[in-house]
């Protein structure tokens, strides 16, 4: 079994283009929320949400305009992360590649489905990119990859997902490096749904405060670089953290209400513990999954106690949600890069927007200014619709 | 250290067979389940030929009536129900069963009813539940629901290679200890949107299918065991993912008895151009199965690897001791399972 390191970071945000932008938003507390623009969002409980701006393709290649764009957030998350790293070509044509996703390419799936029934003519496009399996076709065949190709959906817990299967693929000796991408885009279609599921909040996006009252959705994209730890430290590459463990299991309870009795969520943490193999004290810091609703921050608070015990209220707990809204299948890779750069920065992002502290979630949420404060370990966790639940363990090397 | 891990059950849901008897009939008689569609309206598609599962009922699988499920989600419930009831699992808290799904389509009639309903009236008024049945795990958290499966989880989506790339994954997970009992497998159903939005694109009939293995550590009563498992993609992909999958097994191409081909029967077509797969390797090739229950797309290679086990389990391929599964995808994607006899 070999350790698996990250050498590369992209990100695609509505904080940020590219990780440096991202990384002194998150700093900053620099929230991404605004109004929408890429559709008509009267007919809802809020308008607003975090849509990526001034992200401009055209320079990637005349192809990237048959694909979405949450496939485009994925390919420059992509192309970033891979120059970071600085992965050799022979490295990166036998790399594979491990995508996570919610939704994909809805914007135009929509207008395919829609079609159907209203019939009005959509470009061929729109039926081939809402098939999930069409990005990671894309970016492999672009890329070059020779490497095993998955992409795998759990709703929003996809992303950490993503980096724990490409993880596994290089523990297992499936490859030697593997690039993980979560990426999602805001569509009407979405949009509409989780606003038929009552989690979107009428107001702002405010985790662990006692006015919370939903979440808001956002989309991007956040890509890794994943090698080997030997086959990084021989090339001499900038190795940002340690995969120590992962896991990824379901709540089996129900198809959009929590589990309030938090089981599931506890046990993948215990279970990313163990396949770390390491002591719940030695986690120094955790990016919540942290969504602002009023069930979730509750639940996740109860169950880090129930984990963690007296060692909980000693961590810094963040949710970057709190900045950038919840970019679904992408939240996993852009909060573990958030928490990736956590330890390597010593700095810690704040939680914003948390005003007014509710009794029931009391842990150290590092309210509205980033914290210089050094931590080695870090635990990321993401959960989803139907019950899905991931969390991973980071190190600072 | 890895562990041997061994086929508990076999749950197929196919247009020839659901159940591992049924199917293993079928495939002793080598019988053709594609006919004229007739679960929904085809009259003005080009292709009016299909694999379907006609008289799939998922009351016959479950003790409870469900109100509105996916027919991907209700594939995925009936195949979960056979494979627990025949590997006699009952998922407890401290042996608990998980699940990798492979689907590449997901649950696309849920997805394009809602798209419905938000395009031809109020978007403020979307069904929530319709919504969530559109999820692509939604058929994963179904199945988690009804069997109380909290254990590892995973939905994969890679084209056609997707249920075989789920079994693979999950035989690592097994393999390498991170999960004691899993349900493996791929789900994809035929549909009026799919029909109509593929249609006279694909290189022979759809077909629809639900097609899971049991898997765990091998102990002294296993009689099915996945050996190894090889994924590549790009140039060479057929060839680089059956030599990784035979030195993941430890054994050498002479040693394989058969090779059951499944997957995008355009790249099922180029794999066979490209044999021998292994050089000097002659094992019997069967490349029928997609002829038989159609191009079952997500499903397709946990279909072929159903079919495999059962051609050892009933001595179908009499003295055959090895069968590789090949799942194909023409977007250059290979995956490869081999599956043996235990000693």
């Amino acid at each position: 079994m070999r350790n698996v390191v990250v050498t590369g970071l992209g990100a695609v945000s509505p904080i940020g283009i590219g990780v440096g932008a991202f990384w002194e938003s998150l700093c900053a507390g620099r929230s991404g929320i605004a109004p929408i623009t890429r559709f008509d969002a009267s007919p809802f409980r809020n308008n607003l949400a975090g849509e990526v701006t001034d992200f401009d393709a055209s320079g990637l290649g005349t192809d990237l305009d048959d694909i979405s764009r949450c496939h485009q957030y994925a390919f420059a998350s992509l192309l970033e992360a891979i120059s970071d790293a600085g992965l050799p070509d022979a490295g990166l044509r036998a790399a594979g590649i491990c995508a996570g996703t919610n939704f994909g390419s809805l914007e135009w799936g929509q207008q395919h489905l829609a079609q159907l029934f209203i019939d009005e003519p959509v470009a061929p496009r729109c039926w081939e990119q809402l098939r999930l399996g069409s990005g990671i076709e894309f970016f492999a065949g672009r890329l070059g990859l020779g490497g095993p190709r998955t992409l795998v959906s759990l709703s929003c817990a996809s992303g950490v997902a993503a980096i724990g299967h490409a993880a596994d693929a290089i523990r297992w000796g499936r490859a030697d490096a593997m690039l993980a991408v979560g990426h999602d885009e805001l569509s009407i279609f979405c949009y509409s749904g989780l606003s038929a599921l009552r989690a979107i909040t009428p107001d702002i996006i405010r985790p662990f405060d006692i006015n919370r009252r939903g979440t808001l959705f956002a989309e991007g994209a956040g890509a890794l670089v994943l090698e080997s730890e030997a086959g990084a430290r021989a090339r001499g590459a900038d190795i940002y953290a340690r995969v120590r463990g992962h896991a990824m299991n379901n709540d089996a309870f129900h198809m959009t209400a929590p589990d309030k009795t938090g089981k599931g969520i506890v046990a993948v943490m215990r279970a990313a513990l163990d396949d770390a193999q390491i002591n719940p004290e030695q986690i120094e810091h955790i990016n919540a999954h942290g969504t602002g609703t009023q069930f979730n921050d509750k639940i996740e608070t109860a169950s880090i106690k129930a984990v963690f015990g007296e060692h909980a209220a000693r961590m810094p707990v963040v949710s970057m949600k709190s900045m950038m809204g919840h970019t679904m299948g992408a939240s996993g890779t852009l909060e573990s890069i958030g928490a990736i750069l956590t330890m390597r920065n010593g700095t810690i992002p704040p939680t914003i927007n948390l005003e007014e502290p509710d009794p029931e979630c009391d842990l150290d949420y590092v309210p509205a200014q980033a914290r210089q404060q050094q931590v080695k370990t870090g635990l990321c966790n993401s959960y989803g619709c139907g019950g899905t639940n991931a969390a991973i363990v980071f190190e600072r090397p | 250290m890895p562990r041997p891990v061994a086929i508990r059950a076999v749950a197929p849901i196919t247009p020839i067979g659901c159940g591992a008897e049924s199917f293993a009939d079928a495939l002793r008689e080598q019988r053709c389940g594609i006919d004229e569609v007739v679960g929904f309206d085809v009259t003005d598609l080009a292709v009016q030929v299909a694999g379907e599962v006609q008289d799939f009922d998922l009351d016959d699988y479950l003790e409870s009536v469900k109100s509105y499920v996916d027919r991907s989600s209700a594939f995925a419930l009936a195949a979960a129900a056979m494979a627990l009831g025949d590997a006699q699992w009952e998922p407890t808290a401290e042996q608990p069963v998980g699940l990798a799904l492979g689907t590449e389509w997901g649950c696309l009639d849920s997805m394009a009813l809602f798209a419905e309903k938000i395009t031809t009236s109020n978007p403020k008024f979307a069904q929530p539940l319709l919504f969530t049945q559109g999820y692509v795990n939604a058929p994963n958290s179904l199945v988690s629901i009804e069997f109380g499966l909290r254990g590892f989880n995973t939905c994969i989506s890679c084209g056609r290679t997707s249920g075989a790339a789920a079994i693979a994954c999950a035989f690592d997970q097994v393999r390498h200890g991170r999960a004691d009992r899993l349900l493996a497998g791929g789900v994809d159903v035929l549909s009026r949107v799919l029909c109509s939005s593929l249609d006279g694109k694909t290189f022979g009939p759809l077909g629809e299918a639900a097609a899971m293995l049991a898997i765990e550590p091998a102990n002294g009563d296993a009689h099915l065991l996945i050996l190894g498992a090889g994924q590549a993609a790009g140039a060479g992909n057929g060839r680089r993912a059956f030599e990784a999958a035979l030195a993941d097994a430890g054994i050498d191409a002479d040693s394989l008895d058969a090779i059951v081909l499944s997957g995008d029967p355009a790249a099922i077509g180029l794999l066979s151009v490209e044999r021998p797969l292994v050089e000097n390797a002659q094992p019997a090739l069967v490349s029928w199965l997609s002829t038989s229950v159609g191009d079952t797309m997500g499903a397709s290679g946990a279909v072929a690897a159903c079919a495999a086990a059962l051609m050892l389990r009933f001595g179908i391929m009499p003295d055959a001791r090895h069968i590789a599964v090949v799942s194909a995808d023409l977007k250059e994607s290979c995956v490869v399972l081999i599956i043996g006899k235990a000693d």
